[in-house]
C-alpha cells in the first residue's frame, strides 16, 4: 500500500523577520499594493478608501494578527489580507442585517457535533448590487478592447489559460498580448490619483 | 445538469470573486516595466521623489490642517490646563469654605407636647 506522504506545516516568520519583510517591500510593490487596494476597495461603500484596505492590512502583520508563510512573498501576503477584509466587511454587513441564518440541531449521543451552524450563502441585495456595479465597472475598463472582455469572461467561468485560448481560438501571441494590454489597463486605473 | 441550486446573485458574485482573483494575479506580477510604463501614460514617474503615483502611499492623499498644525498635542495642553485649573478652584473651594460645627446645645430639640 503506497503511504500518503505527511503535509509539512508551513514555516511562519517571526515578528521581526514580518517587519524585516514589510521594510523589504520596494517602492514598485507599494505600486502594486496600491493597485490591487484599488481593486478591492471598488466594491466597498464609499466611505471605506482603497487606503484604508492597504493600511489595515499592513497594520495587521504589523501587529502579529496573521502570521506570514516563508514561502509567501509579502505583496501576495497582502494582496490576501485585503481580499479577505473586504469579504470580512461583507460578512459583518449581512449580520448587521439579520441576512445569517444560524440552525441549531440538537443531536443526541454526540456533544462535539451538538450544534450545527449553517449560514444562508445568499447575498444580500445590497452585496448583489455591489457585486453587478463591480462587474461593470471592471468590464468598463476593457470597453475598447473585445478580445479582454472575452477573456474576462471566461475567468468569471474559472477557466484555466489553456482552456480559454481553446474556447476563444486565440493563439498563445495574441492570448498572452491580450492578458497584456489587460494588465496595462488595470495598472493604468490602479496608479490614478482618483479617490476611489 | 447543475448537481446545486444556486441564485443567480450568488452565481454573479462568484463570478465576480473568480475575475478579482485573477485581476488581483496579474497585478502581482506585473514588472517594474510594465508599472512604470502605465504611470507614464498617466503622466507620472515613479523615479522622481515625490512623485504623484505614491498619493496615499507616501503622503496622504489630501492635506489636512492636522498636517501643518499639531491640534492634538494643542488640544491635550488645553485640556490638561483646564484640569488644572479646575483641580486648583477645588482646593481653594474647600480651603475658603466655612467648616460647619454642630452644637446640640444651640439647636435645642422642641420639646412635645
Amino acid at each position: 500500500m503506497p503511504q500518503i506522504p505527511a503535509l509539512i506545516p508551513a514555516q511562519m516568520l517571526s515578528p521581526a523577520e514580518q517587519a524585516l519583510a514589510l521594510k523589504l517591500v520596494t517602492e514598485m510593490d507599494l505600486l502594486r499594493l496600491k493597485a490591487i487596494a484599488r481593486l478591492h476597495a471598488r466594491g466597498l461603500p464609499p466611505d471605506v478608501g482603497w487606503d484604508d484596505l492597504l493600511q489595515e492590512a499592513i497594520t495587521r502583520v504589523l501587529v502579529g494578527s496573521r502570521k506570514v508563510p516563508e514561502d509567501v512573498p509579502m505583496v501576495a501576503f497582502i494582496a490576501g489580507i485585503m481580499r479577505s477584509l473586504r469579504t470580512e466587511h461583507w460578512r459583518r454587513h449581512a449580520r448587521g442585517f439579520g441576512h445569517e441564518r444560524v440552525l441549531l440541531d440538537h443531536t443526541a449521543g454526540e456533544p462535539e457535533r451538538d450544534i450545527v451552524e449553517l449560514r444562508d450563502p445568499s447575498p444580500t441585495p445590497e452585496r448583489a448590487l455591489a457585486a453587478e456595479q463591480e462587474l461593470a465597472a471592471i468590464a468598463r475598463l476593457f470597453a475598447d478592447d473585445p478580445v479582454a472582455l472575452r477573456i474576462l469572461a471566461c475567468l468569471g467561468e474559472g477557466m484555466s489559460a489553456e482552456q480559454i485560448r481553446v474556447v476563444t481560438g486565440l493563439s498563445k501571441t495574441d492570448y498572452d498580448s491580450a492578458r497584456k494590454r489587460m494588465r496595462r489597463a488595470l495598472l493604468r486605473e490602479g496608479l490614478t490619483c482618483q479617490p476611489k | 445538469m447543475p448537481t446545486k441550486m444556486t441564485s443567480a446573485a450568488a452565481r454573479k458574485l462568484q463570478r465576480l470573486t473568480r475575475i478579482l482573483q485573477a485581476l488581483e494575479l496579474e497585478l502581482i506580477d506585473a514588472t517594474d516595466d510594465e508599472i512604470l510604463e502605465a504611470a507614464k501614460d498617466l503622466g507620472m514617474d515613479p523615479r522622481m521623489k515625490g512623485s504623484a503615483a505614491f498619493l496615499g502611499l507616501k503622503f496622504p492623499m489630501t492635506w489636512r490642517p492636522e498636517d501643518f498644525f499639531e491640534f492634538a498635542r494643542a488640544r491635550t495642553a488645553a485640556a490638561t490646563e483646564r484640569v488644572h485649573e479646575l483641580s486648583a478652584a477645588a482646593a481653594s473651594e474647600q480651603h475658603c469654605q466655612p467648616r460647619i460645627v454642630f452644637d446640640a446645645s444651640q439647636n435645642p430639640k422642641k420639646e412635645e407636647k
